[in-house]
């Protein structure tokens, strides 16, 4: 079966793990528990009649002490980047990480996801940074890990992407 | 060896190198697996074939073989639920390496520390926030605040900033809301970061107040900490989005009077006194990246007095009463 790498990348407390232990696992926890280094998790999908094995890494989130380091990102089929809505500044960090990203392993397809859309109180995204988004031609949708929303379309359109 | 003998070396192998579950592969570079050993169940690397690709049998490594990289450090990979490994990947005589350790307990103790250093900042983003970037004190609970609601006379250091290139009027920012707005979120967790509180922004001003919060360090002491980190942050390329950071800094020191005022529904923060008087007057002739400091907040530095130089005699500082002291950055 075909394997495929896929990180998720972002500033830390964005939602990575939470992202990823809702779409393996459907599960969801308000727990907060970083992450240190690399998790990686597993799931087998079929996208446009093809079995796929996603071989997910979830990379620690980026802050002063811990870079991410991009040849993690080595062998990739794809990434997600990884935004929290109530916190406008992890949209600066994707930009910054996209950016390196691209350095070290050239155009590969990536998603963005703008997480914690059920916070919409606090939502810090409005008009001017979806637009510098569409601007940029990425793709990005909002997504909740916490309700499920955009989860599974989030991966499954990076999968279709990656193999398209 | 590291020119150790050779019992040293049994003995590293035997204890230090043995706790760690050693598991080892050996790859071409054609990514097929040559050779394996150790502890490789450990580290759910199950039926390996030789011969094959490690990419089809290890799903971790899938995609990073061959190696590009001369090498590759990944310090901890979480593998297992419950089995951290400390993974090194290199090339040596044209052909491809892995090593693994157990590197689980290590990684729980980085957790717990990265865990507290990701809630603080969580903490005092949401501090920020709730300040709303200017202070409304009943949301910081009066009770943190060191002062008595009804005011009182407390020795204060007031540090101004000004931010040197937004005007109301001028052209040359298109906007100096939003360049305040810039301004404001870059420097607020720095002045919260050193204890101090953001007063109000007057003008292209920011006003902060140190001495308010309990504190074991002295307000002096803060203020120039907070102020040569704002500094920094104008120097460096990682600067304000869009705009060229240019603050002109001032520090006094002094007696002054510290209340809540009810204003509408909310209180704010409220200081009088000689010291806001000549923070406010020296902040007038501040000039881009200089930090000026008066005789009491001098005096009431330790170590960082090295810092400052005797500032020359200007009308400002006949106007201060006091000598004045600039800042020298090393
Ligand atoms: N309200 C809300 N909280 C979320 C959501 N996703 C993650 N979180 C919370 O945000 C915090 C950080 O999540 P985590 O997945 O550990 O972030 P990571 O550091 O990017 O891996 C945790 O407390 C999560 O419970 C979401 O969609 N909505
Ligand atoms: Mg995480």
């Amino acid at each position: 079966m075909l394997q495929k790498k896929i990180c998720m990348v972002g500033a830390f407390a964005t939602g990575k793990t939470s992202l990823v232990a809702r779409y393996v696992q459907g599960i969801y926890s308000d727990k907060y528990q970083t992450t240190v280094g690399v998790k990686i998790d597993k799931k087998t999908v079929s996208v446009l009649g093809q079995e796929l094995n996603l071989i997910l890494w979830d990379i620690h989130g980026e802050d002063e002490f811990q870079k991410i380091k991009m040849s993690y990102l080595r062998g990739s089929a794809g990434y997600i980047l990884v935004v929290d809505g109530t916190r406008r500044d992890t949209l600066g960090t994707v930009f910054q990480l996209q950016a390196k990203a691209k350095e070290t392993i050239g155009d590969v397809p990536f998603i963005t996801i703008i997480n914690k859309y059920d916070l919409n109180q606090d939502w810090e995204i409005g008009e001017e940074e979806l637009d510098e988004l569409s601007q940029r031609e990425w793709t990005y949708l909002m997504g909740s890990a916490r309700t499920g929303l955009g989860v599974e379309e989030c991966f499954t359109k990076l999968a279709q992407m990656m193999i398209y | 060896m590291l020119n150790l003998p050779e019992p040293i070396v049994t003995f590293l192998c035997s204890t230090v190198v043995r706790d760690r579950f050693p598991a080892y592969l050996h790859m071409d570079k054609a990514g097929h697996l040559l050779a394996f050993g150790g502890a490789c169940d450990r580290y759910g690397m199950h039926h390996l074939s030789l011969d094959q690709s490690v990419d089809e049998q290890i799903y971790f490594l899938a995609g990073l073989l061959p190696l590009q990289e001369a090498a590759m450090h990944i310090p901890f990979l979480q593998i297992e639920a419950d089995i951290v490994a400390e993974v090194h990947l290199f090339t040596a005589q044209e052909e491809d390496w892995a090593i693994f350790f157990d590197a689980t307990t290590e990684n729980a103790k980085n957790v717990l520390i990265q865990q507290k250093v990701n809630d603080l900042s969580l903490l005092r983003r949401k501090q920020a926030q709730s300040l709303d970037h200017l202070i409304h004190p009943e949301s910081v609970a009066e009770s943190i605040l060191d002062i008595q609601p009804a005011g009182e006379q407390k020795s204060l250091t007031i540090l101004v900033i000004k931010c040197c290139n937004i005007s109301g009027t001028h052209q040359t920012t298109a906007n100096p809301l939003k360049a305040l707005d810039a301004y404001l979120s870059t420097i607020s967790p720095l002045i919260l970061d050193e204890g101090g509180l953001i007063h109000q922004s007057i003008g292209n001003s920011i006003v902060a107040v140190f001495g308010a919060l309990p504190s074991m360090r002295s307000a002096p002491e803060q203020a120039v900490a907070a102020s040569s980190r704002i500094l920094e942050i104008c120097q460096g390329d990682h600067a304000l989005k869009g705009t060229q950071a240019e603050c002109a800094l001032v520090i006094t020191t002094g007696r002054a009077t510290i209340g809540l005022l009810q204003v509408g529904f909310g209180k704010t923060l409220s200081v009088m006194g000689p010291p806001m008087e000549v923070a406010m007057h020296l902040n007038k002739n501040s000039e881009a990246g200089a930090l000026i400091i008066d005789k009491p907040t001098f005096d009431g530095l330790d170590q960082r007095q090295r810092s400052f130089v005797p500032a020359a005699v200007t009308e400002s500082s006949v106007m201060a009463g006091s000598p004045l002291y600039a800042y020298r950055q090393l």
